[in-house]
C-alpha cells in the first residue's frame, strides 16, 4: 500500500419534537427540539468533537504537515457550532487553517435530496454547504461526497456538472465484482475520480474496536499499521463517523491512544497519508464504476443501498409526502417554510424509522430521541400533516 | 333470573386505503380514501349466511323469541348494492323484530366535545330506518358499546327508552349486569362472558362447553340472580358459527323454548327497561367504557392524534356550510369517524398499527389540505 486517505463525516441532524398540534411555539422551534438538539450537540462536542480535533491539530503539528486528513462537516452541524459551540467551530477553523485537512462538500442539511427525480433540490442544497464552508472555514471543497454515501450515476451526473473532481463511494463487492477498492477509479461516462471506501479496515476502527468477541480484540495501531502496509494497491481509503472518536468509541476503550499512536505507526511502514484531492492526482484510474439509478448505494447498514432510509412503508409514505410537497413549500416565498422543509429532508429522520432488526437496528436507534422506528414514523408524520396545514394556509393568504 | 334481551349488532366497516399521496393533491373523494372494492366484494359474500342466520332467527321468533338488530348506517349504505340482504332484515322486522338507533356511521362522534355531530348522526339512522323499514328504534347503543355520560343525555333528548353500553369490569366491579340501571335513560350492561359464549366459543370443540345447546344456556342464565341479562352479539360471528356446522341454527330454534321451560322471558330492551326496578350503579356516572376497554379504543398517541385531527377537520367542515361540495366532503368526514379506524391503530405489539396510523394521517392531511384549499 502506499497512501490511505482518511474521510470524517462529521454531522448531527436537528431532531424532531415529540409533537402535538396544540403546540403554541411557531416557526422551526415548533417541530424542532431544541433542547434536546442542544444537549445531544454539547455532549457529543465535549466527548468527541473537541477532544478529536484538538488530538488531530497536535498529530498535524507534529507530523510537520505530513498528516493529511479530510472530512466533511454537514449544514445542520455547522449552524448548531454557530449556535451553541463557537468552541467547536473555532477548532475547524483551526483544523482548516493548517492546510492538512481537506474539506469536503456533501448536501447542507445532509438530506435525501440526492434521490428526487430532479435535481434540483440537491444542487441547492450543495450549494449552500458551499457557502456555509466559504463564510464559516474559508475553504472551497474540490471534492464530494452524498448523504451516507448514496451513490448512483445520476448522482455523479450532478455533482460532476456542479465542478468536482472526485465523489466518494462505497466499495462494496456488487459493484467492484472482484476488483480491488484499493485504487483510483473513474465514474462511466464521466472524468470524475471516484475513491471507494475499504470498508474491512475502515471498519475494524469504526465498529469493531472494542468489541470483545472480535478475534483481533484489541486493537492496536502498530497491528493495524501492519494490515494496511501490507494490502495491495495503491490507497487504502478509510472512511468513518467521525464520532467513532469518544462517542460511537468511548474515551476509555482507548480509542485516542489509538489515534495518537496511528500516524506515527502507518508512516514507519513507509505509507503516506493523502488527501482525497492528493490522492487522486498521484494515480491513474483503474478502471469504470457504473451504478444505475435503481441500484442506489451507500454504506448503511448490511444492505448497503436505500433501504436504511426507504425500506419500510412509513419510510416510503413520509418520504413521499416531504417531496410532493416541495413545489407548493417554495411557493409560498417564506424562507422559515422552506427551511424547515428542509430539515425535514435530512436523511436521519427516515433512519430512525427503519424496523430492520439483525444487527443494524441498535445502530438506527443511536442519537435518535425515539424509543421505537413506529414511534419515530408516527411522529414524523404528525409533523409533516402540521406543516403541510401551515404551508396551504400560507399559500391561501397569499392568494388574497 | 326473570329475562334476557338479545340484541345482534350489524355491521362491516369501510376501510381506509393504504394511501399514496403520489398522484398529487386532488379533490377528496370516497374511492380516493376508502376501500370501497374491498368493502364490496366483502358485503356480496355476506349474502348466503345472513339469508340462513335470518331464517333460523324467523324460527326461532315464530317459537316465541325476541331480537333487536342495531344495523349501523354504514350497513345500510352497503344494502344498495344488494337489497335482497335488506329485504330479508325487513321480513324479520315485519315481523316484530326491533331495530336499535345507534351514530349512522358507527362513529365515535358520542366522544366529541361538541354533541351535535352525535345528535345528527342519531337523527340520521332514526330517519334511515323510518324510510328502509317504517318503524322507530326506542333503544340507543353507541359503536363498540361506549358509554360516555353526556351521550346519554342527547339520548334521553330523543326520547330513546333504553340506552345499552358494556358491562366491563371498571363499571361492574366483579358483579354480574343483570338488573336495569338508573340513568338519564334506563341502562341495559352487556353480559360480557354470555354474549361472548354465543359469539365466539359456541362453536368451538376445544371450549368445556362445547356443545352448547340452548337447554344448557338456559340453565346457566337461570341459575343467576336478577332481573335481566342483556347479550350483544355481532351478527357476523354468527357466520362462523355457520361455517362450522348447523349448531348455531338449532340453538336459536330451542332458545326460547329453553328459556320459557326455566320461566324465564325473553324481553326487547325498551320492555325490560320498563317493567323491571331500576338499580343504582354510580360508576356509570363517573367511568367510561368502550367494549374490550378504553385503551383498545384511545390509549395510544396515534389514536389521540387522529381524534385530535379529525375534530380539526369537523372545525374547517364547519366553516364550509356554504360550499358547494360541502354535503359530499361531511360523508368523508363522517365515514372517517368509524370505530373500526381507531381499534385498528391499536398497536399493542403489532406493526400494522402503526404503519395503519402513519397512512391514516397521510389521508387526514389530504383532507385537511383539501377543506384549507377551499375555505376562503
Amino acid at each position: 500500500m502506499k497512501s490511505v486517505c482518511f474521510y470524517f463525516e462529521v454531522h448531527q441532524p436537528y431532531r424532531l419534537k415529540w409533537f402535538w398540534p396544540e403546540s403554541r411555539s411557531a416557526g422551526f422551534e415548533r417541530y424542532f427540539d431544541n433542547d434536546v438538539n442542544m444537549e445531544i450537540f454539547r455532549r457529543v462536542a465535549e466527548k468527541c468533537y473537541l477532544p478529536a480535533n484538538r488530538t488531530i491539530l497536535e498529530l498535524i503539528d507534529e507530523s510537520d504537515g505530513s498528516l493529511k486528513l479530510s472530512m466533511s462537516v454537514t449544514g445542520t452541524l455547522l449552524s448548531q457550532c454557530e449556535r451553541w459551540g463557537e468552541d467547536v467551530l473555532e477548532t475547524f477553523r483551526d483544523l482548516a487553517d493548517t492546510g492538512c485537512m481537506e474539506f469536503i462538500d456533501e448536501t447542507y442539511y445532509h438530506s435525501l435530496a440526492s434521490l428526487f427525480e430532479s435535481g434540483d433540490e440537491f444542487i441547492d442544497q450543495v450549494m449552500e454547504h458551499r457557502k456555509a464552508m466559504s463564510d464559516l472555514l474559508g475553504v472551497k471543497p474540490e471534492v464530494f461526497r452524498n448523504t451516507e454515501l448514496l451513490y448512483n450515476n445520476s448522482i455523479v451526473a450532478l455533482a460532476e456538472q456542479m465542478g468536482y473532481k472526485a465523489i466518494l463511494m462505497e466499495g462494496i463487492e456488487r459493484v467492484l465484482g472482484g476488483r480491488s477498492p484499493n485504487h483510483v477509479y473513474k465514474a462511466t461516462g464521466s472524468n470524475i475520480a471516484v475513491l471507494l471506501r475499504n470498508y474491512k479496515l475502515s471498519d475494524d476502527i469504526g465498529y469493531r474496536f472494542s468489541s470483545r468477541w472480535w478475534e483481533e480484540y484489541p486493537l492496536t495501531a502498530d497491528k493495524w499499521a501492519d494490515w494496511v502496509s501490507r494490502s495491495s494497491g495503491e490507497t487504502a481509503n478509510i472512511f468513518m463517523d467521525y464520532e467513532t472518536f469518544g462517542e460511537h468509541q468511548w474515551a476509555d476503550s482507548g480509542i485516542f491512544s489509538f489515534l495518537k499512536a496511528l500516524p506515527g505507526e502507518v508512516m514507519d511502514r513507509g505509507v503516506k497519508f493523502l488527501t482525497p484531492s492528493e490522492t487522486i492526482g498521484r494515480y491513474i484510474p483503474a478502471g469504470d464504476i457504473d451504478v444505475g439509478d435503481f441500484s442506489t448505494i451507500s454504506w448503511a447498514d448490511i444492505e448497503r443501498d436505500t433501504s436504511a432510509w426507504l425500506g419500510n412503508d412509513m419510510q416510503r409514505r413520509c418520504f413521499e409526502e416531504a417531496k410532493l410537497l416541495g413545489p407548493y413549500v417554495k411557493a409560498t416565498g417564506d424562507q422559515e417554510l422552506i427551511r424547515i422543509w428542509k430539515h425535514l429532508l435530512t436523511s436521519d429522520h427516515y433512519y430512525y424509522m427503519s424496523t430492520k432488526w439483525l444487527g443494524d437496528g441498535d445502530v438506527h436507534s443511536y442519537f435518535s430521541i425515539h424509543s421505537s422506528p413506529y414511534d419515530a414514523g408516527v411522529n414524523f408524520m404528525a409533523v409533516m400533516m402540521d406543516f403541510k396545514e401551515m404551508v396551504f394556509r400560507k399559500l391561501k393568504e397569499l392568494r388574497h | 333470573m326473570k329475562a334476557v334481551c338479545v340484541c345482534f349488532e350489524v355491521h362491516l366497516p369501510l376501510p381506509l386505503k393504504w394511501y399514496w399521496p403520489r398522484e398529487g393533491y386532488g379533490a377528496p373523494a370516497l374511492e380516493k380514501y376508502f376501500e370501497m372494492e374491498k368493502a364490496y366484494n366483502n358485503f356480496m359474500k355476506l349474502e348466503k349466511d345472513v339469508k340462513a342466520l335470518n331464517t333460523a332467527v324467523m324460527a326461532s321468533m315464530e317459537a316465541g323469541g325476541r331480537y333487536t338488530f342495531d344495523i349501523s348506517g354504514v350497513f345500510l349504505e352497503q344494502s344498495k348494492w344488494e337489497p335482497a340482504i335488506l329485504d330479508s332484515f325487513r321480513q324479520l322486522v315485519d315481523k316484530g323484530a326491533k331495530l336499535a338507533a345507534s351514530p349512522y356511521y358507527h362513529s365515535i362522534c358520542p366522544l366529541f366535545p361538541d354533541l351535535n355531530e352525535f345528535r345528527e348522526q342519531i337523527i340520521m339512522h332514526m330517519d334511515s330506518i323510518r324510510g328502509l323499514f317504517g318503524v322507530k328504534p326506542a333503544t340507543c347503543v353507541n359503536p363498540e358499546l361506549l358509554l360516555e355520560q353526556r351521550s346519554v343525555g342527547v339520548c334521553r333528548d330523543l326520547g330513546f327508552r333504553c340506552f345499552i353500553s358494556e358491562g366491563s369490569h371498571n363499571i361492574m366491579n366483579g358483579c354480574d349486569p343483570s338488573y336495569v340501571y338508573r340513568n338519564e335513560v334506563p341502562t341495559l350492561l352487556r353480559h360480557i362472558d354470555l354474549s361472548e359464549d354465543v359469539e365466539n366459543r359456541l362453536s368451538d370443540r376445544k371450549w368445556p362447553g362445547y356443545p352448547l345447546i340452548a337447554e344448557k344456556f338456559a340453565s346457566w342464565i337461570a341459575g343467576m340472580e336478577g332481573d335481566v341479562i342483556t347479550l350483544y352479539i355481532r351478527y357476523d360471528s354468527l357466520r362462523t358459527h355457520l361455517q362450522r356446522n348447523e349448531e348455531i341454527v338449532q340453538f336459536l330454534k330451542d332458545l326460547p323454548g329453553s328459556l320459557a321451560g326455566k320461566g324465564i322471558e325473553m324481553l326487547f330492551p325498551e320492555e325490560a327497561a320498563g317493567r323491571f326496578r331500576q338499580e343504582e350503579l354510580p360508576s356509570l356516572h363517573s367511568k367510561k367504557t368502550v367494549r374490550y376497554g378504553m385503551h383498545n379504543l384511545l390509549g395510544n398517541h396515534a389514536q389521540n392524534l387522529y381524534m385530535n385531527e379529525l375534530q380539526s377537520i369537523g372545525d374547517e367542515l364547519g366553516k364550509l356550510r356554504e360550499h358547494e361540495d360541502h354535503d359530499k366532503l361531511q360523508t368523508i368526514y363522517r365515514y372517517m369517524q368509524q370505530s373500526d379506524i381507531f381499534l385498528e391503530m391499536n398497536a399493542e405489539g403489532r406493526r400494522l398499527g402503526y404503519e395503519k396510523a402513519v397512512n391514516n394521517f397521510s389521508i387526514l392531511s389530504d383532507m385537511k389540505r383539501a377543506l384549507t384549499e377551499a375555505g376562503k
